[in-house]
């Protein structure tokens, strides 16, 4: 039977899900999924909506100022590898799953595929892993070499749905784990206050490269249709709008019901965040940008027109 | 204090075309520069030499020949050094057997910090700092902001460090050595080479090593050391082919207006 380890990351459990959807693509409804978490995080994980996807679940102890030392979490996994011969050891595309992964991947001296967007098996019989590259222009299918585990990060929702649930329904404990004190403790941690989650929304205004200059402009638009204003990752990396707003594989993952896309292109790490959007409406004055392939309506033009238009339009009704 | 910095020299990605009838993506002739994403780290170690007099900072690279320019310019623009690591057995490379190279090189240089970028633009994997880390034994933090040396939360040993993430700023004390890759922060440039420097021979300074220097095993080296493999290449895959195109007229708004009614989207 194949076995698969799914790394939770205690600030963004539900990605969990991600990691059992992916394990079932690769091993079947029939493989075995062991999920690693904090001890601090046991109780809250077995009362989750997610825990029945999994057939065990293996606390790791220690204080929590090490909660987010990847170190750590890297010989966790690695001992765990050592008693377990795990066949694939997953973990989400979150801050910290970024982390601990290559650190696992270097302890386990394995390949490591990260923002794994699709799994599919070669005619060889390998699993090939795609993920996107050159900033999202193109998508590049992985295989592994050598012995170990397979080892990968997956991008939130991608497989959230693949995953069925385990027949007992409750995950079995297992022994826990103690990789000793860490060495990046955590001092401080001040929220970022008040802010809405654009995940929530359910309309979301997004700006990209064509629309960056409109940035007032459009977050009133997101204002007047009672929605929230989104950007994409070159206009969050330019300093133009702060990362907790920016949609993409190193972003969030939104699911509104209407995503209008402003001057965005639409790079493949842009569009895996747009896997749970219902309609899609892209200005551009590129016609042939990738996200109007996605688009329900493309409204070929100018974003700052057309949001001064639809201002307009939205104030006469 | 001895500071080391990772760099990556790649194509600039938006130099690129991607041939659809040939499903390749045509590289020839695109330039090499410094990885935009790198900038954050060069700065933060030219700062720290500032700061601290007598602080020796050293940039590291797995870089090919013609590379050399952009290494000579960081020795320009304030680099102790530039170390240009190159050897045909690495060819074929991935993330584990690169960090193999790197992690053999950065513990023979006796560094108290190693800076990184997070992120590369051409693989974009974000992998090496921390399989570098995990192959020297250092503490690791990435999409780091801001460093403190002497915070609050520094001394024995430490270094502060600043990362936004989940929505909040947290605040590390992490062991030195210690590596640390930094977010990408479009507001830090680098500094202008200046006219004395532009035509001063620097070739001294620059360090290069290959393989004979480092002494990897064969099978741990390049294609035959690497844990993955790319087996294909396509650009993105096509959408729906239902797509409604409306001009940017009243017309258009106007039907944009009615599709935002139905589908519940719009201010009433």
């Amino acid at each position: 039977m194949n076995r698969s380890l799914v790394f939770v990351d205690g600030d963004n459990p539900e990605t969990a899900a991600d990691g059992a959807g992916a394990a079932e693509v690769l091993h079947g409804a029939g493989g075995q999924r062991i999920a690693l978490t904090a001890a601090a995080d046991i109780s809250r994980f077995l009362e989750s909506s997610f825990s029945p996807l999994f057939d065990g679940v293996i606390p790791v102890i220690g204080d929590p100022v090490y909660r987010y030392d990847p170190g750590r979490w890297g010989r966790s996994i690695a001992a765990l590898q050592e008693r377990n011969s795990f066949d694939a050891v997953i973990l989400p595309s979150t801050w910290l799953g970024r982390m601990v992964a290559p650190s696992a991947a270097a302890e386990l001296q394995v390949g490591l595929t990260a923002e794994v967007t699709g799994i599919s098996r070669r005619a060889d019989g390998r699993i090939e892993m795609v993920r996107p590259a050159y900033t999202g222009q193109m998508e590049v299918g992985v295989v592994s070499r050598g012995e170990g585990p397979l080892m990968m990060t997956v991008g939130e929702h991608v497989f959230r749905d693949s995953a069925s649930r385990r027949s007992s329904g409750v995950p079995q404990v297992g022994d826990a784990v103690d990789p000793g004190p860490g060495e990046g403790a955590l001092l401080r941690q001040e929220g970022a206050g008040n802010e809405e989650d654009i995940r929530k929304a359910e309309i979301l205004v997004g700006v990209g490269g064509g629309a960056s200059r409109s940035m007032e402009e459009a977050e009133g638009l997101a204002g007047d249709l009672r929605g929230m204003l989104a950007a994409s990752r070159p206009v969050v990396d330019r300093g133009l709008a702060p990362r907790r707003i920016q949609i993409g594989l190193s972003g969030k993952t939104v699911q509104p019901t209407v995503y209008l896309a402003l001057g965005i292109s639409g790079s493949i790490q842009h569009m895996a965040g747009l896997r749970r959007v219902r309609h899609i409406i892209a200005v551009n004055k590129n016609r042939h940008a990738p996200i109007c392939s996605l688009a329900d309506i493309v409204v070929a033009g100018d974003s700052s027109t057309f949001i001064s238009m639809m201002r307009d339009r939205i104030g006469h009704s | 204090m001895k500071i080391g910095c990772l760099v990556k020299i790649v194509p600039d990605v938006n130099g690129f075309q991607y041939d659809r009838e040939k499903n390749v993506l045509i590289r020839k002739g695109v330039p090499l520069l410094i990885n935009p994403g790198d900038t954050a780290a060069l700065v933060q170690a030219l700062e720290l030499k500032q700061r601290y007099p007598g602080t020796v900072v050293e940039a590291v690279a797995m870089a090919p020949p013609q590379a050399e320019p952009h290494l000579e310019d960081l020795v320009r623009r304030g680099f102790d050094r530039s170390l240009m690591i190159a050897d045909s057995l690495y060819a074929g490379s991935d993330t584990l057997a690169t960090s193999r190279v790197l992690s053999a090189v950065i513990r023979l240089r006796g560094y108290n910090l190693l800076f990184a970028g997070s992120r590369s633009s051409d693989g974009g994997t974000a992998q090496v700092p921390a399989q570098v880390a995990a192959g020297v034994g250092w503490p690791f933090m990435a999409e780091v902001t801001r460093i403190r040396p002497e915070g609050s939360g520094a001394g024995m040993g430490r270094i502060e460090a600043d990362v936004e993430a989940n929505d909040a700023v947290m605040t590390f004390a992490l062991k030195r050595p210690a590596v640390l890759s930094f977010a990408f922060n479009p507001k830090m440039k680098l500094p202008y080479i200046r006219q004395d420097e532009l035509i001063r021979e620097v070739s001294s300074q620059i360090v290069r090593l290959s393989n004979k220097d480092i002494g990897l095993a064969p099978e741990d080296a390049g294609a035959a050391g690497s844990g993955t493999q790319v087996a294909s290449a396509s650009a993105a895959a096509g959408g729906r082919d239902d797509t409604e195109v409306v001009g940017c007229d009243e017309a258009g708004i106007e039907r944009v207006y009615q599709f935002l009614k139905d589908k519940g989207g719009r201010n009433s």
